[in-house]
């Protein structure tokens, strides 16, 4: 379906929310950010003719667009050291800590602190489910990697999260949730 | 560890996400920023879509493919001047050498049948050989046969059919078109000498041609001819 500069700009406009957040969770600090979400629009606009409207709307698509856009910029400078290879990221060690819902809304600070501290793969997959409530599908489509690994990175971040939720409890002199003894 | 990747959902991470992640979108300052951009980036680029019609190389392929047509229509008008203006000098010619042989048609015509001539033996039989050979002939215009000769002309011998219609006289003649200097099949003609006019064309080596008194029977002679099925020039070719 083909839109019209003003239709393309609505359905734009209402994205802006959800790639502020995107911008904010991957960048270092707000103007980064503000400088990654003009980027993400005016690549858009520059590609608008390569966009299909499709029943999930333009946010999949903007949200890919910001993601590159983020990516490229990363190489070039060098900049952003928890970029990891798919390869490598399939690596990491498996942790066996887990959680239970009780536990995750008692840890509100503790949490953002610990997605904060995943590598961007997994941070921006599991911040795409929880928060844009993006399907697999979609999450893979902006992550540009298959289904089968959006789920594995989403398993992987639940269980990184989990043992990183405990350590920092123990830093902070917080004893773990009974339900993890 | 027995969980599935693929059977990952937990709700409980999912909302505790949900509550713990700062909720706030993009700030008015931010929206009406971006919504600018849009506004002047769109407005630009359909303007540039607006002013450009062709892209570079497409200007260029229009523009060659112009030149070529030109090209193609330039040789194609020079070609067909040059042809008229041949068959007009090859016309000129063909009627100039064999003016002679048009003249004593004509003056036929005129002044009747020389002594020499022989009467058919059988007029019916030659009109219906001619009728064969044209494949048509008068009385359906009005016109009727007088009488069918046999006249010596130049080396070799013609047919003459002379009818009349309402007191105007035509001859039709068959001729050997070897009696003619460098004609061909298809040459057709229409001359006016000794104040007559006569009409024909050369057809199976066979020459067919009508002549008239004066050069006022012109339209009448060729009426005549395009009912008799013989080639009419158009028009008498340039000078």
């Amino acid at each position: 379906m083909a839109l019209t500069a003003e239709q393309f700009s609505e359905l734009a406009l209402r994205e802006l929310d959800a790639v502020s957040r995107l911008a904010r969770a991957l960048c270092r600090n707000t103007a980064e950010a503000e400088d990654l979400i003009q980027d993400t629009f005016l690549k858009a606009i520059r590609s608008r003719n390569t966009f299909t409207l499709t029943e999930v709307g333009m946010r999949p698509w903007l949200l890919r667009i910001l993601r590159n856009t983020w990516i490229n910029r990363a190489n070039r400078s060098k900049l952003e050291p928890d970029l990891l290879q798919p390869d490598l990221l399939e690596q990491l060690p498996e942790v066996s800590a887990d959680l239970a819902f009780e536990d995750w809304r008692a840890s509100d600070t503790r949490l953002v602190q610990a997605i904060e501290g995943l590598p961007e793969a997994l941070r921006t997959t599991i911040l795409l489910w929880a928060i844009e409530d993006l399907s697999y599908k979609d999450i893979a489509d902006v992550t540009s990697v298959p289904i089968g690994t959006v789920m594995s990175r989403l398993h992987r971040a639940r269980r990184m999260l989990a043992d990183r939720l405990g350590e920092l409890a123990s830093e902070h002199g917080i004893d773990r949730p009974a339900s993890m003894e | 560890m027995n969980e599935r990747p693929n059977q990952f959902d937990d709700r409980g991470l999912k909302d505790a996400i949900r509550q713990a992640w700062p909720a706030g979108g993009a700030s008015e300052m931010t929206r009406a920023r971006i919504a600018k951009l849009l506004k002047s980036e769109l407005e630009s680029t359909e303007a540039a879509l607006g002013a450009t019609p062709n892209l570079p190389g497409q200007r260029s392929v229009v523009r060659w493919l112009a030149v070529a047509a030109s090209v193609l229509i330039g040789l194609g008008v020079a070609g067909w001047v040059g042809y008229q203006a041949y068959e007009a000098y090859e016309y000129r010619e063909y009627v100039a050498v064999n003016m002679d042989r048009f003249t004593q048609l004509v003056r036929l015509q005129i002044d009747g049948m020389p002594a020499e001539a022989e009467a058919s033996a059988d007029p019916a039989a030659a009109a219906r050989q001619l009728q064969r050979r044209v494949a048509s002939i008068p009385p359906e215009a009005g016109w009727a046969m007088q009488e069918v000769s046999i006249v010596p002309f130049f080396g070799d011998r013609l047919v003459a059919v002379r009818y009349s219609n309402s007191g105007s006289v035509a001859t039709v003649f068959s001729i050997p078109a070897s009696v003619f200097i460098d004609v061909h099949d298809g040459f057709a003609y229409t001359v006016t000498a000794s104040t007559g006019v006569l009409t024909g064309s050369i057809d199976n080596d066979t020459a067919f041609c009508i002549a008239g008194s004066r050069e006022a029977d012109r339209t009448l002679i060729e009426t005549l001819a395009r009912q008799l099925r013989i080639e009419v020039p158009p028009a008498p070719a340039p000078e």
